[in-house]
């Protein structure tokens, strides 16, 4: 949890507050997105705790990439895609592992994550500072790092070897 | 604007992507270095310790050497607990850590109650302890393990340790494996004990000497020990009991025996008493231990040599043999105690094997059976007078009579008793037979047992015995005290009186039923004898009242035959008149006589019926003497006998001569007897006259003489009348003449004649005859 508080303070808080809709000021709010993604990757980086790949399209509106977790030595990769809502960001995205449809109760029809009771009020508290890298710390990470253990530990994921990295 | 924002996003996009693409930097991560040291230590390519925190691997090289640092900081000594909170490690971890450094380096470290502590600590106890133990000359390893929270065999060993290379010797005190001495301390003390020991001349509690020399109990004990070894103490420890033993110099023990020997030399006998006072404190097992323990005798209060004994059982043979008593006590030295005495002689009894015909009063007086009947046969002896006093008084027949009613009530009260005594007689003897045979006879073993406490109860309580005694005798004959005034007498109780008295009061209760009983007998035996006399007496008075009366009736008859010879009726009635007054009169003294002698004899006669009958039979005679007629006596007389059971016999001829012989002879004899009185010889001259004629007897006085010349006349030649007839003449004259010449005259005249008279009466007999 610790780590989780470092990790988020060294992420970039966001100005603007303007959802897809806003045509004037959703590229600067996707500005600022990036910006705090493009910290937060570099931070992971120094912290050899890189973790996920991400692109948007152009509009910014749907994103979509891969992240991955080390489980004894083995990594495990999974894809992940999420849109930003209309009514973003007073309301956080649904990020979503689609190969893990029907495989774990915490998660929604289509692969959207299920998330921790108090992360949503987190989210209000902080509209519009929180943006897509706070919502990957504080929403997507530390449900990798519970579920997916027992995932495989239930052999619902199983390990692939995939030829990424080679 | 928009799409300078929108060129700035597509910018932004490419670093993004460019970034994330770039490899990240090849700095390890902590998570790694984790899992990497994890891996490690599993393939065991790698010897860490994880840190109570998990933030740190420390080597146990390092560890070790952290812990030695730490004890070193701590002075030499910490708790591994506390070290491990220190360095932030497992306790386990540190504790392994810390055996195998004692393993290791076991010279320098060890591990005491979960501490590990250095050499140098111990090094510096050690320096400690020893200029204490200099300094003081003696130590208490003990104390030390408890001032340094330290165990004792480490302390011990550490002081064994460095032994060699002191400048002193160390000693450890054998009682007290706690204790170290040093040569000096120690040597100080025993040359102490030494002295004091030496000095004693008494035996003196431990404790004593302890307090006197002002050393500890235990170092004296140690030191004694030494000096007992190297035979430096004369004398010796009693056994201990506990802390209390007493030290026994020689010097005394010599002295104490001196001192019993002597007494025994002396004395011939060891007093408990004595011996005490000198300090001996059980003189019975001392004297067991002695060498001529063997010869005393062990008593209550003393022990009793070999001649003393025979003395005393000299004593009591010489006693035995001249049959008189004696008091042990007077044969034993002052000392001597009742108890000690009753134990001698009962020993000596033993001994001697003497058990027969002799009485032990008072525990130590021996009283030999001889004694004792010599002594109950004199008082016996004394008693005959009071013995028929008691009879005469008829005492004894009041006691036994109210004895015998007692003992009626006794029955009546408890017949059940009365009825286990028949069946005790029933059963007595009885051999074996069925159960109920042998129950009885169980029965009466028991009451035998009953009785003999009770006896013995009795002998204890002279009260109660004087009680019983009253009881069980019909009568008390002898008095205790009479018993004790005749002991008084015997000269053996003259001089010891006074300190005799309870021996006395023990013989009297002693002898006192014995000799009751023997009087009892005694009396019994008299008063039986009395009474045989007395029913004997009775049987005789009877026959002589009897024979009196038959007598006098039998006279009574003859004598009216012979009035009967008389023709003249006057004078028959005038002599028949005096008949009955005299022999009636006589008959009715006699009777009267013998009521009152009968009335004497039982006070208590036959009936009152009786007495009536013969009294109105002798009123009714009484009546008839003066009637003047004869058969009316008659009549009385018959009634008179039958009232006092006498028979009157029929008239036998041949005893009726016999009778007429006797009176002749009664007659002539008073004749003979008869001298001056002129008047009765001339009474009697005339009936032995009138019986030799008529041959039956006649009874007048002297104013029928003339009367009977008269009849006389008529049947004597007138010779012999005149001579008669002259003697009348001048009695007659002599009676009558009052002159005092006359009548002697008259006197000489008669006596003249009186021979004459006289042959006169007996020759007529004779020519008779």
């Amino acid at each position: 949890m610790e780590k989780t508080k470092q990790a988020l303070s060294s992420i970039p808080l966001l100005k603007t507050k303007a959802g897809p809709r806003d045509v004037d000021l959703w590229p600067q709010r996707l500005k600022e997105e990036y910006q705090s993604l493009i910290q937060y990757v570099q931070n992971n980086k120094a912290a050899d705790n890189d973790w996920f790949r991400l692109e948007s399209n152009k509009e910014g509106t749907k994103w979509f990439g891969n992240c991955w977790v080390f489980h004894n030595q083995l990594k495990y990769e999974f894809d992940i895609e999420f849109d930003i809502p209309v009514t973003f960001p007073t309301t956080a995205p649904e990020i979503a592992l689609p190969e893990l449809d029907g495989k774990t109760a915490k998660m929604y029809r289509g692969g959207k994550i299920c998330l921790s009771d108090h992360f949503k009020p987190l989210w209000a508290r902080n509209v519009p500072k929180f943006g897509i890298s706070h919502a990957l710390a504080l929403g997507l990470g530390p449900w990798l790092a519970v579920e997916i253990p027992e995932l495989i530990s239930r052999g619902v994921v199983v390990y692939k070897e995939k030829d990424e990295d080679k | 604007m928009s799409s300078s924002d929108w060129d700035e996003v597509k910018l932004l996009a490419a670093d993004f992507q460019r970034i994330q693409l770039t490899t990240s930097s090849q700095r390890l991560g902590e998570r790694n270095c984790v899992e990497i040291v994890a891996k490690l230590i599993s393939s065991k390519l790698l010897d860490v310790v994880f840190t109570t925190d998990g933030k740190e691997y420390v080597t146990p090289t390092h560890l070790t050497k952290e812990l030695k640092d730490e004890a070193y900081i701590q002075g030499g000594r910490i708790n591994i607990l506390d070290a491990a909170r220190a360095l932030k490690v497992d306790p386990d971890v540190a504790t392994s850590v810390c055996e195998k450094l004692t393993k290791d380096e076991h010279d320098d470290y060890c591990i005491v109650h979960g501490q590990l502590i250095g050499s140098t600590y111990l090094d510096q106890i050690a320096e400690d302890v020893l200029d204490k133990l200099e300094q003081n000359g003696h130590i208490n390893s003990l104390k030390i393990s408890q001032q340094f929270d330290l165990p004792v065999n480490i302390i011990d060993s550490m002081l064994e340790k460095r032994n060699q290379n002191l400048t002193f010797n160390l000693h450890k005190n054998k009682n007290n494996p706690y204790l170290y001495y040093t040569d000096s301390y120690f040597n100080s003390i025993k040359r102490i004990v030494r002295g004091a020991l030496l000095a004693i001349t008494r035996p003196v509690l431990c404790t004593a000497i302890i307090n006197q020399c002002s050393i500890e109990e235990k170092e004296f004990f140690s030191v004694f020990e030494s000096l007992l070894a190297e035979k430096q103490i004369p004398g010796t420890l009693t056994d201990r009991i506990g802390n209390a033993c007493t030290y026994v110099p020689n010097i005394y023990t010599k002295a104490l025996n001196n001192w019993v020997m002597n007494f025994y030399s002396n004395n011939n006998y060891l007093d408990y008493e004595a011996m005490n006072s000198v300090g001996i404190t059980d003189p019975i097992s001392y004297i067991s231990r002695m060498q001529l323990g063997k010869e005393l005798i062990a008593l209550s209060t003393c022990s009793i040599g070999s001649k003393i004994l025979v003395d005393v059982s000299a004593a009591i043979e010489e006693s035995i043999a001249s049959g008189t008593w004696i008091d042990i006590m007077d044969f034993l030295p002052i000392v001597f105690d009742p108890k000690d005495g009753k134990l001698v002689l009962e020993y000596l009894l033993k001994k001697t094997k003497i058990s027969k015909g002799f009485q032990i009063f008072d525990d130590t007086v021996l009283v030999t059976d001889k004694f004792i009947e010599i002594q109950s046969e004199r008082i016996i002896n004394t008693l005959d007078a009071k013995v028929k006093r008691i009879i005469k008084s008829g005492e004894y027949a009041n006691a036994l009579i109210s004895w015998k009613i007692q003992q009626k009530l006794v029955e009546d009260k408890n017949p059940e008793l009365s009825r286990k005594e028949e069946r005790k007689k029933k059963t007595g003897g009885k051999h074996g037979g069925g159960t109920q045979g042998r129950e009885t006879k169980i029965k009466t073993v028991k009451k035998k047992y009953g009785q003999k406490s009770k006896q013995h109860d009795s002998d204890s309580d002279e009260q109660e015995n004087k009680t019983i005694a009253s009881e069980q005798f019909i009568i008390e004959i002898v008095t205790s005290d009479e018993i004790r005034d005749n002991l008084k007498i015997e000269e053996t109780f003259k001089d010891v009186y006074e300190d005799k008295s309870s021996l006395t009061e023990k013989i009297v209760s002693y002898l006192y039923p014995i000799l009751n009983k023997e009087a009892l007998r005694r009396t019994q035996e008299m008063y039986d004898q009395v009474i045989a006399n007395r029913i004997g007496d009775r049987r005789k008075v009877h026959q002589d009242f009897r024979d009196k009366l038959l007598l006098l009736l039998s006279d009574f008859h003859l004598y009216i035959k012979g009035v009967q010879k008389f023709d003249n009726t006057d004078i028959q009635i005038q002599l028949t008149t005096f008949l009955l007054k005299s022999v009636g009169g006589e008959i009715v003294e006699s009777v009267k006589y013998y009521v009152a002698q009968n009335k004497e004899h039982n006070s208590e006669s036959k009936t009152n019926q009786y007495d009536k009958q013969i009294e109105d039979a002798i009123e009714k005679l009484q009546k008839s003497l003066t009637s003047k007629r004869i058969d009316d006596f008659y009549e009385a007389v018959d009634q008179l006998l039958s009232s006092v059971d006498v028979v009157q016999k029929k008239h036998d001829r041949k005893k009726e001569r016999e009778h007429l012989q006797n009176n002749r002879q009664i007659l002539l004899n008073s004749l003979s007897n008869t001298e001056n009185d002129a008047a009765q010889v001339l009474l009697i001259v005339t009936q032995i006259l009138f019986q030799s004629i008529t041959q039956t007897m006649i009874k007048v006085s002297g104013k029928f003489v003339s009367i009977l010349l008269g009849f006389l006349q008529k049947h004597l030649n007138e010779q012999d009348f005149s001579v008669l007839q002259n003697y009348y003449d001048l009695v007659v004259q002599l009676l009558k003449t009052e002159d005092f010449d006359e009548k002697e005259n008259i006197k000489s005249k008669l006596e003249e004649i009186t021979h004459i008279v006289k042959d006169l009466a007996i020759n007529f007999k004779k020519n008779l005859g």
